[in-house]
């Protein structure tokens, strides 16, 4: 009996908590931990980025239009003498909160739904399944592109249109991860001891699904920026004079020959922000990932 | 050295490098399989049975697993000098292997003629047809039915012993010195294991080929084995003669394996288990590694590993237990540290 | 085989209908009255009754519907109101150059994602796959129109080695293939790669090696056969990814395709036409998916052999 105890003893490793595992295995992905940091500081710069920039976003020099990078204009000046430097740094906030809003609608929607179709199952189930099916079966930008037909251009549409495609991902991938939480011990005991519905979908499957959805948030808010300003581009989201990264570069589609950095620079933006989220997806997933901690 | 040892594996020593640690699952092993015959290794899951078969196959590449020390004589050619290349050249050809599952050891794409073709055609410079006609032949001699047939059939068209036979075929179709079989009927119906037991059995003594049997199961090893070893956290604890080892257990660990084995006749008599688990292998106990679930233990035995002990001729065991009968034979205590 | 083609065919029915039938009502969920809105604010009361007719608005729902349903079996997809001809006839004239253009974009972007995905697979951990999945993630984070962008600028205004417009033959279709296929032939590649990883796992991967066989067959014969199987079906997925990314792509070169002509119809409000090519943009993502299926059974023994 005493050596028993003392096996178990010996048997058992440090306590680790699920939350603080994920922290250990995600500080060893060094390059998520750097675009978790640049995603930090574009956080700060769409909150601040307004007041630190040296010009206005909308301040006009006649004298200055089309001029070169220079010390004075870190990324030059476009067509109206506006500094590309300060419009690239304030447009930060607006494709942020496009990911951001989009991003929130459709994950909590997605959640919703997909809690709810994986749990009671049924004809519920089968209706939101079969919309989600017809959703997938239009690629995700014609789908925001006909959404964006019907509701007009414009960034708050964009967010609905981005919001709408990404919603059956999310739905997806709650379902299924409620399916498999729904016949587990505990989710069966909670059941019997008389746990209301609600209660169970959300204090006990719910936290079960959380790793899967802000690894897929992670991920959809890179893409939910590309396709934001793929939009813009093809001046359907923001309009002039708005410093959406996005159509800014498609502005600069006329200087090409001329001045190439004013569409460098707001793609080169573009491009570490959405770089920056799928590396710290990345990062997340294989933190969680269960089959990677060989 | 005797000269009917086809393989000899001395003082293996096959360590993982992990992130948070070295796991030794191997310890110092030395074990010999005489020419011809089967030799059983038999231990818990974790005991390192299994990596030190790895380990003679070469197939340790892509894991983090790696020999840290020892020897593996094939035929008195060290193994582990070897490059990767050569160590190809033997696998399949000179020693091969089946495993426990042959649900999924059969690749689901490929037809299985070809998947023992394949194996043909890598280590004999014969044509195709021809490797064809042997890989039929050897399919045949397994026992499975309507042979021509099965050849250009897919893996989920067959049974699992019906795989296993396949798995056999392939493994015995270059003529190997050695045969290493991983728990080869852990994963079939008792009826199919006694089958394949008796088909493996049946082709050691067509072929002459030897069985290295690793199995966690002592009555698969009183039906084929000439000889046993007891493995135990990674180190050897009891080897010798399967009648010896049958009649003299003489390592407690040895003992339990035996009394957890229900026999007929003993009705009533309450099955023993060992209690406890094998210990953490980050965390390896001083002393015997079996103490803490030894109802013998002295405190002796908590603080110093026992070298071998001889038991009988040809039996020997690392137990202090052993050590006033008997003291180890002369050069038989190599499994020091 | 056939009776799962049967099968597989069969599926995509109900998907069709309620793609249809979504198509139908896109045109009644444009707030306000839509043949106002088509007729345009200055338009008289009589003109916007003449659309209405037009349209067949004035009629109720369900026949409204039955025309629609009936009209497209016949192959009439309305009359563009840009254009005031058949939107059928416009399709037409554009349908071979998007599809000219995904196909040999998928065929490029497939052969590179799915080679960097196995050589990065294989190399698992080392330098090899730290480089191939680093270009990847940033294949999936550039904006297309950029990478366009910088093609035209390199290739077109500084070396003037490619054609900026279309038109010149096989030469006009290198950039924007390229354009579209970096993101998809990175998609692909991260794909691979965890399937070559999740393959090389598996017993009868182990077996070949028991077997002796040589490392390069182990990875070619054994383990890529395997893995494609569930690397086609992403390719698949892909291809409606491609056809979003032409509407793009075609905007930044100028690319008489489908995707040029959904924006053009968007910009111009032409709402017969964007109903449309909504419509044949995910008709072909079907239709790939169901190629897709097939090429499944092809490399599936288990479903072949049904």
């Amino acid at each position: 009996m005493k050596n028993k105890k003392k096996v178990q003893m010996e048997g058992q490793e440090k306590i680790k908590t699920p939350v603080s595992e994920m922290i250990r295995k995600f500080k060893k992905q060094k390059t998520a931990v750097v675009a978790l940091c640049f995603i930090i500081f574009l956080i700060f710069l769409a909150f601040f980025g307004n007041r630190l920039v040296p010009y206005g976003i909308n301040e006009y020099d006649y004298n200055a239009i089309l001029q070169r990078p220079s010390l004075k204009h870190l990324f030059g000046t476009d067509e109206f003498g506006r500094d590309l430097f300060s419009r690239i740094i304030c447009g930060t906030r607006i494709s942020l909160a496009v990911g951001f809003g989009a991003v929130t609608v459709g994950a909590v929607c997605g959640t919703i739904l997909g809690l709810l179709a994986g749990y009671y199952g049924g004809i519920l189930d089968s209706i939101i399944m079969r919309i989600c099916d017809v959703l997938f079966a239009f690629p995700g930008i014609i789908l925001a592109i006909a959404i964006v037909a019907i509701l007009g251009s414009g960034m708050t549409n964009v967010v609905i249109a981005v919001a709408v495609f990404s919603t059956p991902t999310f739905a997806r991938l709650v379902r299924s991860k409620t399916l498999s939480l729904k016949n587990s011990v505990f989710v069966m005991a909670a059941r019997n001891i008389g746990v209301s519905d609600a209660r169970i979908l959300f204090r006990h499957i719910l936290p079960g699904a959380i790793p899967d959805i802000i690894v897929q948030y992670t991920m959809s808010f890179g893409s939910s920026i590309l396709t934001a300003s793929s939009l813009s581009f093809l001046g359907m989201g923001a309009q002039p004079p708005t410093p959406e990264w996005g159509l800014l570069l498609s502005n600069g589609r006329n200087y090409m020959a001329s001045a190439m950095y004013v569409t460098i620079f707001p793609g080169l933006a573009i491009f570490l922000t959405v770089l920056s989220f799928n590396l710290l997806g990345d990062g997340l997933r294989d933190a969680l990932d269960p089959k990677l901690s060989d | 050295m005797a000269a009917d040892n086809v393989l000899e594996i001395k003082n293996l020593h096959t360590y993982f490098y992990m992130d948070d640690g070295v796991v030794k699952a191997v310890d110092g092993v030395d074990v010999e399989l005489r020419r011809g015959k089967t030799l059983g290794i038999v231990g818990e899951s974790g005991s390192g049975k299994s990596v030190t078969s790895l380990s003679v196959m070469g197939l340790l590449t892509g894991t983090k697993g790696k020999i840290a020390e020892g020897e593996i004589l094939l035929d008195g050619q060290d193994l582990v000098k070897l490059s990767e290349e050569e160590k190809r050249k033997i696998r399949g050809n000179r020693i091969s292997m089946i495993f426990q599952e042959p649900m999924t050891s059969l690749n689901p794409v490929m037809k299985i003629g070809a998947q023992i073709v394949e194996c043909v055609l890598q280590h004999e410079n014969i044509s195709k047809k021809e490797a064809y006609k042997k890989a039929e032949e050897m399919l045949r001699m397994t026992g499975v039915p309507r042979v021509e047939h099965m050849m250009k059939e897919y893996p989920f068209q067959l049974s699992g012993g019906q795989r296993q036979r396949v798995m056999i075929a392939m493994a015995l179709v270059c003529k190997p010195e050695i045969l290493i079989a991983d728990e080869p009927t852990t994963a079939l119906d008792v009826t199919i294991q006694a089958q394949i037991l008796d088909l493996m059995n049946q082709l050691k003594k067509e072929t002459g080929t030897s069985i290295l049997f690793i199995t966690h199961d002592l009555g698969v090893v009183a039906e084929i084995c000439d000889d046993v070893a007891v493995m135990y956290c990674g180190r050897v604890v009891e080897k010798g003669d399967v009648k010896s080892i049958f009649a003299k257990p003489s390592h407690p660990y040895t003992q339990g394996l035996l009394n957890s084995i229900p026999h007929l006749g003993d009705d009533g008599k309450e099955l023993q288990s060992i209690p406890g688990n094998v210990p953490n292998p980050k965390y390896m106990p001083e002393g015997c590694k079996f103490a803490a679930r030894c109802p013998y233990a002295s405190d002796r035995c908590r603080k110093e590993e026992p070298p071998f002990f001889s038991v009988d001729e040809n039996h020997i065991s690392r137990c202090w237990l052993c050590e006033d009968g008997k003291a180890a034979g002369a050069g038989k205590e190599e499994g020091g540290i | 085989m056939p009776k799962y083609l049967v099968k597989r065919i069969v599926g995509t029915i109900p998907t069709l209908i309620i793609v249809v039938t979504f198509v139908f009502f896109f045109v009644r969920m444009i707030p306000g009255d839509p043949a106002r809105l088509i007729a345009g604010e200055q338009a008289t009361q009589a003109d916007v009754e003449a659309v209405r007719v037009q349209l067949g608005l004035d009629k109720p729902v369900p026949v409204q519907y039955v025309n629609y349903v009936t009209g497209l079996l016949k192959g009439d997809l309305g009359t563009s109101l840009r254009t005031k001809r058949p939107v059928s006839e416009e399709v037409a004239s554009r349908l071979g150059n998007t599809v000219k253009l995904a196909l040999v974009t998928l065929a490029w972007s497939s052969v590179v994602g799915v080679l960097f995905g196995v050589w990065s697979g294989i190399h698992r951990g080392k330098w090899q796959d730290y480089t191939g999945m680093t270009i990847a993630v940033s294949g999936i984070s550039l904006p297309s129109f950029w990478i366009g962008f910088l093609l035209i600028m390199i290739f077109a205004v500084k070396l003037r080695i490619l054609p900026t417009t279309s038109g010149s033959g096989w030469k006009s279709l290198i950039m924007p293939s390229i354009t579209l296929g970096v993101g998809i032939a990175a998609v692909i590649a991260r794909f691979t790669r965890s399937s070559i990883i999740e393959v090389l796992k598996e017993d009868y991967v182990r077996t070949a090696r028991a077997k002796g066989i040589k490392e390069k067959a182990v990875i070619w014969k054994h383990a890529f056969r395997n893995s494609m199987i569930s690397v086609v079906t992403v390719v698949g997925l892909q291809f409606g990814f491609l056809l979003g990314g032409s509407v793009v792509t075609e905007s930044v070169f100028a690319y008489p395709g489908l995707g040029s002509l959904l924006i053009e119809s968007v910009n111009y409000r032409d709402y017969p036409a964007i109903q449309s090519l909504i419509l044949i943009f995910s008709l072909q993502f079907i239709v790939v998916n169901l190629i897709v299926d097939v090429l499944y059974a092809v490399l599936n023994p288990e479903i072949k052999l049904q």
